[in-house]
């Protein structure tokens, strides 16, 4: 056996190596999927906030405080199973409260957590240790001017307390003042950012002791508080949980969260009390579907490398054992029979097949522990030092037994001829275009799963392999043909004078390796071509729908609640909108409306990121802004001169007629709060008099409309007003011509306006309703909009209501389509900003303000933030294209696809392996022939001119071939493989063909295979002395 | 040991496929070889000598007639029997002693890996180190085949084939490509081989020199039996349908469609042409 291999060195080693490959290909698709699993649940659960990894439980009761359950025995609730996987509990008491007496400050909440005083900066004083100490937040120092060593009464307020006379209450010492320190600790709570906005009390710490010492009780005596609330927080370990682990968390925290005492104490009214949070069942879901993904995408990419390996492994093994005739032919004629020839030939052909099974292996081992360490190196979950799973196992016993059925296959073909065929020098070859059965059965095969794929009978990623088999297939038929063509053409070339290219066509018609060479390369460039596509479209993809949900290079979201500040302030940093524009995204309030996004058109279409979209052709005239400016007063104080008439009741008097009637200002401020402002009053036997009333517009307010206001439930009225002489702190206000106010009418309600020089005369008839007002022409009545699929009405024309103002849904008309909102939501709907300024919207909390810059560079953003914080604007938080992009690059999805790269490069190497294989095994037989065109006079120079021709041609048809049907199933292909865990919700997924990229890659492919069969050719020629003549074997 | 066989073929016929047609390469041999004698086969290229000895080793079918060697008919013998025919009882050399040989095996080895198939089949075959004096091998038995020269490399295939002590030897064209020692050398183990075991030997040649030191030599001309030669003296063979072929020196004297007389002359017979035009004349 050593003499053996040791007589064909490079053939066994070949063979060893592409044993090897098929190996490493076989056995690395399990061991990917699984160090892709673990990476995947690894990042998942490390990127996830510690509320999203982790578990909490909280109990409070609002009819019993005995009900509740403590922190300690929450956590004995986590069953055993999965307890392990969390690090050490956090418990926490805490207990809504207001300061006593109530003067109308709102309220905040008291908070005991283990180790709270780590995790926050003391800027004063110290962490409270005992009863009734606390430490507050600077901002609340500030806000409410409190300073350490002062007292304050906070009584208890929340579902079982509303009155303060039923309150518990403590006096309660400030002991430290705080800073908030972010981290994982806090479980995403946030402990301040209340008393900043004057909004309430942020967090105060307190010690433990402050919930179970006695507080005085109302009415006397001494007791406990009604209402705390106990919560333990688990931070998960990722250290000590294995892939395995998450299907089986998630199922057990989904059952803890439904039945958090058990499903026999479900009923319970401790149970009642018990909550339990956690994203670990959504993170266990999204797992599954990143494994399902990866557990398809994985094996079918490496399964066209295997295809093409196990392809070459087979050639080489048919020319080995085609090179092994005479042996057979020997072991025949001494009477051992085809079984005797047969284990003459393993003996030869096994070992190097079977070295390589191990090598290959290692490589698998080795290239995952690569990918570990790189491509997968952004998280991973505990794992055994020596984890070996079972598939690889199955990988490795696939590998063996494919490999040696080739191996026995290809020998038995060679031990089953006739002697009187085995001693042939040449080994008989059919002619002609013919297809053998398992030729025929092979490309009507392959041909027939392509077309179910393509023609959608068969989804899902199995389409991968699609071209693939479409090129196995054309390979094989293109094979049979080109010989011919090649023969046809030689001669041709013959007949007109040109002897060199003739021959060496004519050379390679009649060469056996021209049938094993042309599927090989259309394989191969069809693998090159298709993965390079695959990354392509796939990179495109996730940076596309990157740049659909962030919305520009860079999105600063702004700490702010008033959009005229926030738009003035943008304008002040850029005033033509060339680079920075503000966006507000107003949310619906209610599921299933649009999201409204006020935008300022022409430098959103811009600055805003619109990937696969021309914005240029969006209707962006059609979003005009008010055509009235609009009118806006500043001050705290308003003169005017009124007169009235009087009013009437109008209809039966079911109700008691309005004893006196106000004149109403309708304003929109800066936060988007819409207020009616009363003004004087209009007593029912009428009035001429100046009037001064206080106007709460301090720092400007936009007027939407003016009107009447009656009491509540008395009769509708009639009647006119004038007012004349209007004036916001002395300062006179034009309420513009006839055209600046707009009437409005109803079936039993109207208001209309007159409007002179001297003043404006608004006549009324309230109907049912307590208030009638005449809308400013710089509100509009419908607002026109370019809407998404998800937000456009199905009536064409029809308006329909977006975000909600104070109550009222600001009507809206699609005036244009658009395939998405960049930054927003699948159903928005995009407005001018001027008429969000006109109208504002529900409020505080609804809306988010930011603003898009349209470039990334540090420097600038930096510089942005800056401005924007001198104008009083904080920036809570950036987002950029690239930073989403990365998140998708760590997802299953992504990672299966990076692997198309790997397979890539490796086909070529494959394809390059393979023809130098071909040339290795059929060197002695073209040496003699062109040994015999020397003898004929050619140089050799010539001779290798020849031998250069006879390869180029078939390399270059069968990679043309391969790579155009790349580029044609490209797109089918692909459009079957999952590019996300999670479909896009706005970015419709780009599949056109990387042409750039695909031709790029082909050529090179194409380049470097030629050079491959060039040079090989060269050396094939460079041996053909004419002693090559002589030679009989 | 070895056990000389007889050959016999009757109406020996085999056609095979050539470019779509039909080309008859033996067209009835009848040939006899004593168990023990040592014959040649000669005739020019494409007249069937090599065809016959491949028949006669076994390496296919006849398309009709018989073939005995020794008691075994061969067309009757399963493949099993075929095979273990071709272990122990017939050696075919082939033309070209590379195709013989298990090319990255020594010398030594090669006879091993033929002697060792009809060790296992039950036969008693000579030591290989025997089989290597006999062919004259054993200088160079254990040297690689890269290294040898193309006479020796005709002595190790010579040596492989005598392996299994077989009781026929049958070698196309041994001599060919060789100078005249290492032909000398061959033809020489050749007789010593049927010498010295009582080898029957057939041997296909297209060298006088070679065909001369033979015994006896039969002449294969149209797939059929030509002549044969004993002793230096040339004969014409009646066939079993009473043919009998002309030798080639007298038939290139009668032109196509000459009318011979045949005449009964003491011991002898009388081939009398008949002069066109004048039957009857002598």
């Amino acid at each position: 056996m050593r003499a053996a291999l040791r007589y064909r060195r490079a053939q066994a080693l070949v063979v060893a190596v592409l044993s090897a490959l098929v190996t490493m290909c076989l056995v690395i698709a399990p061991l990917y999927t699984r160090a892709l699993e673990q990476a995947m649940v690894g990042t998942a659960l490390r990127e996830a906030p510690a509320e999203r990894s982790g578990l909490r439980l909280v109990s409070t009761s609002t009819t019993d405080r005995n009900l509740a359950v403590p922190s300690d025995d929450l956590t004995a609730l986590v069953p055993p199973t999965i307890r392990g996987l969390f690090g050490t509990p956090i418990a926490a008491t805490s207990l809504e409260v207001r300061q006593m007496p109530l003067l109308g400050q709102p309220g905040g909440r008291l908070q005991a957590r283990d180790g709270q005083c780590e995790h926050v900066r003391f800027t004063a004083g110290a962490c409270p240790v005992a009863a009734f100490e606390i430490a507050i937040s600077a901002d609340q120092a500030r806000e409410y001017g409190l300073a350490l060593g002062q007292s304050m009464e906070l009584g208890e307020f929340d579902e079982v307390v509303s009155l303060p006379e039923a309150a518990p209450h403590a006096t309660m010492r400030v002991v430290g003042v705080y800073e908030p320190v972010d981290g994982a600790y806090w479980f995403g709570d946030r402990l301040t950012g209340q008393a900043a906005k004057g909004l309430g009390y942020d967090t105060m710490l307190t010690a433990p002791a402050s919930f179970t010492a006695s507080v005085p009780m109302p009415g006397g005596g001494s007791g406990s508080w009604f209402q705390p609330r106990y919560a333990v927080d688990l931070p998960l370990a990722p250290d000590r949980v294995s892939v395995d682990d998450i299907q089986g968390m998630g199922a057990t925290v989904a059952r803890l969260a439904e039945f958090p005492m058990g499903v026999e104490n479900a009923g319970s009214h401790i149970a009642a009390t018990v909550r339990v949070h956690s994203g670990l069942p959504a993170i266990a879901d999204e797992m599954s579907v990143g494994r399902s993904q990866a557990a398809i995408t994985v094996p079918l990419l490496m399964a066209q490398l295997g295809l093409l390996l196990a392809a070459v492994l087979w050639l080489v093994l048919v020319a080995a054992a085609d090179q092994r005739r005479g042996e057979a032919a020997v072991a025949r004629l001494r009477g051992r029979g085809a079984r005797g020839a047969r284990r003459l030939l393993l003996t030869e052909t096994l070992p190097p097949v079977l070295a390589g099974v191990p090598i290959g292996a290692a490589l698998a081992v080795g290239a995952v522990s690569a990918a570990r360490h790189t491509l997968l190196a952004f998280g991973s979950v505990w794992r055994p030092p020596l984890e070996v799973p079972w598939p690889a196992l199955a990988a490795v016993a696939i590998a063996v037994a494919g490999m040696l059925g080739l191996a026995v296959v290809s020998v038995q073909r060679v031990c089953r001829e006739p002697v009187a065929a085995l001693i042939r020098s040449v080994p008989p070859r059919p002619l002609g275009i013919r297809l053998g059965v398992l030729e025929g059965m092979l490309v009507a095969g392959a041909g027939a799963v392509f077309l179910a794929l393509v023609t959608g009978s068969v989804r899902g990623p199995v389409g991968l392999v699609a071209p693939t088999l479409l090129a196995l297939a054309v390979g094989v038929v293109a094979s049979r043909v080109l010989p011919s063509l090649l023969a046809v053409s030689g001669r041709r070339l013959l007949r007109s004078g040109r002897p060199a290219a003739g021959a060496a066509l004519l050379s390679a018609s009649r060469r056996g390796t021209t049938r094993w060479l042309v599927p090989v390369v259309t394989v191969a460039l069809c693998i090159t071509v298709v993965t390079t596509d695959a990354l392509a479209v796939g990179a495109r993809n996730r940076a596309g729908r990157a740049a659909a949900e962030v919305g520009a290079p860079t999105v600063l979201v702004l700490d702010s609640v008033d959009l005229a500040t926030v738009a003035a302030a943008v304008r002040t940093i850029d005033p033509e909108g060339a680079h920075l524009t503000p966006v507000v995204t107003i949310g619906p309030s209610e599921t299933g409306r649009p999201t409204t996004v006020g935008v300022v058109p022409d430098a959103f279409r811009r600055i805003a990121l619109w990937p696969g979209v021309d914005a240029g052709a969006l209707p962006w005239d059609r979003l005009t802004a008010p055509s009235a400016a609009p009118l806006v007063i500043t001050g705290t104080q308003v003169t005017y001169h009124v007169t009235a008439t009087g009013f009437r009741t109008v209809g039966a008097l079911r109700q008691a007629a309005p004893t006196a009637l106000a004149i109403g200002l309708r304003v929109v401020r800066g936060d988007g709060q819409v207020e009616v402002i009363s003004w004087g009053l209009l007593p029912e036997g009428g009035i001429d008099a100046d009037q001064t009333v206080p106007l709460d517009c301090a720092h400007g307010c936009r007027v939407s409309g003016l009107g009447i206001i009656a009491p509540p439930s008395t009769a509708p009225v009639a009647g006119a007003v004038t007012l004349r002489g209007l004036a916001v702190d002395g300062v006179p206000v034009d309420l513009g011509g006839a055209s600046a106010w707009r009437d409005v009418s109803t079936s039993d309600s109207a208001a209309s306006a007159v409007v002179r020089p001297d003043g404006l005369t608004l006549s009324y008839s309230n109907g049912p309703t307590d208030r009638i007002f005449l809308d400013h022409a710089s509100v509009p009545a419908v607002v026109s909009a370019l809407t998404t699929a998800a937000a456009r009405p199905s009536a064409e024309g029809a308006t329909f209501a977006g975000a909600f103002v104070n109550g009222t849904p600001l009507l809206l008309r699609s005036a244009g389509s658009v395939a998405f909102v960049p930054g927003a939501p699948a159903s928005s709907s995009v407005v001018n900003l001027d008429n969000v300024l006109a109208q504002g919207w529900t409020g505080r909390g609804s809306a988010t303000l930011t603003a898009y810059l349209d470039s990334d560079d540090p420097a600038t953003v930096a510089r942005v933030r800056e401005r924007l914080d001198g104008q009083g604007i904080a920036v809570l938080a950036t987002r950029h294209p690239a930073d989403v992009a990365a998140s998708f690059e760590r997802s299953a999805a992504a990672w299966s696809l990076q692997l198309a790269l790997a397979v890539g490069l490796l086909s070529l190497l494959v394809a390059g392996v393979g023809i130098v294989v071909l040339a290795s095994t059929s060197w002695r037989a073209r040496s003699r022939d062109y040994a015999g065109l020397r003898m004929a006079g050619s140089s050799a120079r010539g001779v290798g001119r020849i031998a250069q021709l006879e390869t180029a041609p078939v390399v270059i048809v069968s990679g043309l071939l391969g790579a155009a049907i790349g580029l044609w199933a490209a797109p089918a292909a692909i459009g079957m493989v999952p590019l996300f865990t999670t479909p896009p919700p706005t970015f419709p997924i780009d599949l056109t063909t990387a042409w750039g990229l695909c031709l790029m890659a082909g050529l090179v492919g194409l380049v470097a295979l030629t050079l491959v069969g060039v040079l090989t050719s060269r050396q094939v020629a460079a041996r053909s002395e004419l002693a090559r003549l002589r030679e009989t074997t | 040991m070895t056990v000389p066989r007889a050959i016999r073929t009757l109406g020996l016929v085999h056609i095979y496929r050539s470019e779509g047609h039909d080309v008859a390469a033996l067209s009835g041999v009848d040939l006899s070889v004593d168990a023990g004698e040592v014959v040649g086969l000669l005739g020019p290229s494409g007249s069937g000598k090599s065809t016959l000895l491949a028949l006669l080793g076994g390496l296919f079918r006849p398309s009709a007639g018989k073939i005995f060697v020794g008691d075994h008919e061969l067309s009757a013998l399963s493949p099993a029997e075929l095979d273990a025919f071709q272990a122990r009882e017939t050696s075919l050399m082939l033309q070209g002693a590379g195709r013989n040989l298990v090319p990255y095996l020594t010398v030594r080895e090669n006879v091993e890996f033929a002697a060792a198939q009809a060790r296992r089949l039950g036969a008693e075959v000579a030591s290989v180190d025997q089989g290597l004096e006999l062919v004259g091998a054993a200088d160079f038995a254990d040297a690689p085949l890269a290294q040898l020269s193309q006479g020796q490399l005709q002595m190790a295939a010579l040596a492989v084939a005598m392996a299994p002590s077989p009781g026929v030897l049958l070698a196309d064209e041994p001599t060919s490509a060789l100078d005249r020692v290492a032909r000398e050398r061959i033809v020489a183990a050749l007789l010593r081989v049927n010498r010295e075991r009582g080898t029957t030997v057939v041997v296909v040649t297209h060298d006088p020199d070679v065909a001369a030191r033979l015994p006896r030599t039969v002449t294969i001309r149209d797939g059929r039996i030509g002549g044969e030669g004993r002793s230096g003296q040339e004969y014409a063979v009646v066939t079993a349908d009473g043919f009998v072929p002309l030798p080639v020196h007298i038939r290139e004297t009668l032109p196509p469609g000459t009318l011979l007389r045949i005449e009964a002359a003491g011991e002898g017979f009388l081939l009398v042409p008949e002069v066109k035009g004048e039957p009857g004349q002598d």
